[in-house]
């Protein structure tokens, strides 16, 4: 059967499987009140056309200027110290000790507008927590994409908080890495170069991540014939080990912001999976953090690896500290898809804010939780956490954290450490990008 | 497949707005959302796309010039409020689903009348870029001709040819993969 008549036969099936559909609910608003509402926008430009020029303008001006002034004073007194910004949703101190125990630099990829020709250039960022500036930007050549399509696969840091790993999507073809060295003060502030690994036609990457040292890259993917996490050397590009789970198969579709990383001796390399052997989801998914020995012989992934927590269900990603005893189980709150009486729908998620989302600490020995390290209680539609870096004993934890609330949503970035909640900037992530990684 | 392609006014010209945009609803509604969810996988979402458009044609309907061409117009709109439904979701998943499959949870009822070997189909189409996606969507489920594709996605014939022909080669490679 050839793809055509695969896709065809699929999109006929997907068609069919619509019911019923809601009926139109028009608003009460026809076009005529559209367009007595266009009208009355262009009668007050026309009014505030005409009182420019005339005597009136100074005295509105100066009514702005103290509105604002009046403004800016009440809130001012509002904001009390420590208290997180509006849409924080966290009131708990600032510690700026706690951005001295993270690493100080990040790398974030950006895809670039796409030109005529179909092509883009990824601008690897590298940014300061503690200045919250720029401290390097490297463009990779450009390469082959289109609009919606991610060619920024992600980017992964090594323990000396100088030197990145980012992986492009090269079209069709696969994916690139490129590694980007960052000498803070030095005349060159950043050099990279490809890696010499060869292009790798991985099926749905779900993550990669560089070792501590820098030397090795561990890659983790899935396509028809199962899962695969793949060594290779950074210096040679050689495929060092290979270990495959036929039976793991991908539930969804996209890239991992953070499946993979290593212990801080280099020995174990740490990912995350969901225990189903069904090809797709089903509510009783578990999330598991696995570690494999790094040096262990290729062959079978699901024999070779060790479960190191068996996440409870409300855990949406994990991430293994670097001495490989905690677990820092991320949660989130999202809309969920059902299927009803009433048909498919979107359900709105229970107790945001008032249940998390939060970050909370497992033993990767006992399984036990050991605490929970902070929990989101501000306001939200629909929020999610994310562990993107963590210390021994997950004494310091980076958290991304999302909120939507109604018609908008916020992106924080804050280092989460015993009862505090540190907020940093990081530089802005496009439409198309990956990380921030630490 | 598609039901009730152009022309399509049922509508009499002396009916209002609200009436002739209602009849647009009752024959075309449903044809849209197929389609929506073909290029968006949630049917609740695919309703919302078309509820958006017929919303916005009821809206602007006084300034439609040719009111014959409706659907191409309708069918416009749901194009582009799928592309813009799967940009933030792709934003958004990179935050919120980083779990494989828990954001694609799938009744049994759903997953029996698509078919485990659909699904793999429609989830290599949806990693298609956009403009792929929509040219073999809309020449191979549509069945729409070139020329009506083009129109359909404000492009060029030559743009379709490439890219249905690009779509498809992607397509072949993605699931003889996935088969292997």
């Amino acid at each position: 059967v050839s793809a055509k008549d695969r896709v065809v036969a699929a999109t006929e099936a997907t068609a069919a499987s619509v019911g019923q559909i809601r009926p139109l609910a028009l608003p009460e608003s026809s076009t005529v009140s559209t367009e007595r509402k266009r009208l009355g926008g262009n009668r007050a430009s026309r009014a505030l056309a005409r009182a420019k020029g005339t005597w009136l303008l100074p005295l509105l001006s100066a009514a702005v200027v103290v509105a604002l002034a009046a403004s800016l004073v009440i809130v001012r007194g509002l904001m009390a110290p420590g208290l997180a910004p509006a849409g924080g949703g966290a009131s708990v101190p600032a510690d700026p000790a706690a951005i001295q125990a993270i690493p100080r630099y990040y790398a974030i990829a950006n895809e670039g507008p796409v030109s005529h020709d179909e092509m883009a250039t990824i601008t690897v960022t590298v940014g300061d927590v503690r200045t919250g500036k720029a401290i390097a930007k490297v463009n990779l050549p450009a390469v082959g994409t289109f609009v919606g399509w991610n060619s920024a696969v992600g980017v992964s840091a090594a323990g000396d908080d100088r030197t990145f790993i980012a992986g492009r999507r090269n079209g069709e073809s696969g994916i690139t890495f490129f590694q980007v060295h960052v000498a803070p003060g030095a005349k060159q502030v950043a050099t990279v170069k490809q890696l010499p690994i060869p292009d790798l036609s991985v099926g749905n990457l779900l993550g990669f991540a560089v070792s501590p040292d820098g030397t090795q890259l561990a890659v983790l993917s899935v396509r028809g014939n199962g899962t695969t996490l793949a060594v290779y050397s950074v210096k040679t590009g050689a495929k060092l080990r290979t270990w495959i789970a036929s039976g793991w198969h991908y539930l969804g579709t996209g890239v991992l912001a953070t499946g993979v990383s290593w212990t801080a001796d280099g020995r174990q390399v740490a990912f995350s999976t969901v225990a189903s052997t069904q090809t797709y989801a089903s509510a009783g998914s578990v999330l598991e953090e696995l570690v494999i020995g790094a040096t262990a012989p290729s062959g079978n992934l699901a024999t070779a690896s060790k479960v190191m927590l068996k996440a409870p269900t409300s855990c949406t990603s994990l991430l293994l500290t670097p001495d490989g005893g905690t677990v820092v189980c991320s949660t989130r709150k999202a809309e969920s898809f059902v299927n009803s009486a009433a048909g498919p729908h979107l359900v709105k998620p229970v107790g945001c804010g008032q249940t998390g989302p939060m970050y909370v600490a497992y033993s990767a020995v006992t399984g036990k939780q050991l605490r929970v390290l902070y929990e989101y209680t501000g306001t939200c539609d629909e929020a999610s956490e994310t562990a993107l870096w963590a210390d021994a004993g997950a004494e310091h934890v980076v958290g991304e954290q999302v909120v939507y609330v109604p018609g908008a949503h916020y992106d924080r970035y804050a280092v989460i450490a015993p009862g505090t909640f540190t907020k940093f900037p990081v530089l802005p992530l496009g439409q198309e990008s990956s990380g921030p990684a630490f | 497949v598609y039901e009730g392609v152009e022309p399509l006014t049922e509508a009499s010209p002396g009916t209002d707005a609200r009436q002739q945009v209602a009849a647009l609803f009752e024959a075309h509604a449903l044809g849209l959302v197929k389609l929506a969810k073909v290029f968006l996988g949630e049917q609740s979402i695919a309703e919302d796309v078309v509820q958006d458009s017929f919303i916005g044609m009821y809206r602007n309907w006084a300034n439609l010039r040719d009111k014959d061409r409706a659907l191409g117009y309708l069918r416009n709109s749901v194009l582009n409020g799928c592309r813009t439904a799967h940009r933030s979701r792709t934003r958004r998943d990179r935050a919120l689903r980083l779990v494989p499959g828990t954001g694609d949870i799938v009744s049994a009822e759903e997953s029996a009348l698509v078919g485990e070997a659909n699904r793999e189909a429609l989830a290599a189409l949806r990693t298609l870029p956009a403009r792929q996606r929509e040219a073999v969507v809309l020449r191979h489920y549509l069945g729409l001709s070139e020329e009506q594709t083009a129109q359909a996605m404000g492009v060029t014939r030559g743009t379709v040819k490439s890219a249905t022909s690009r779509g498809l080669a992607t397509l072949a490679k993605i699931l003889k993969e996935e088969a292997e």
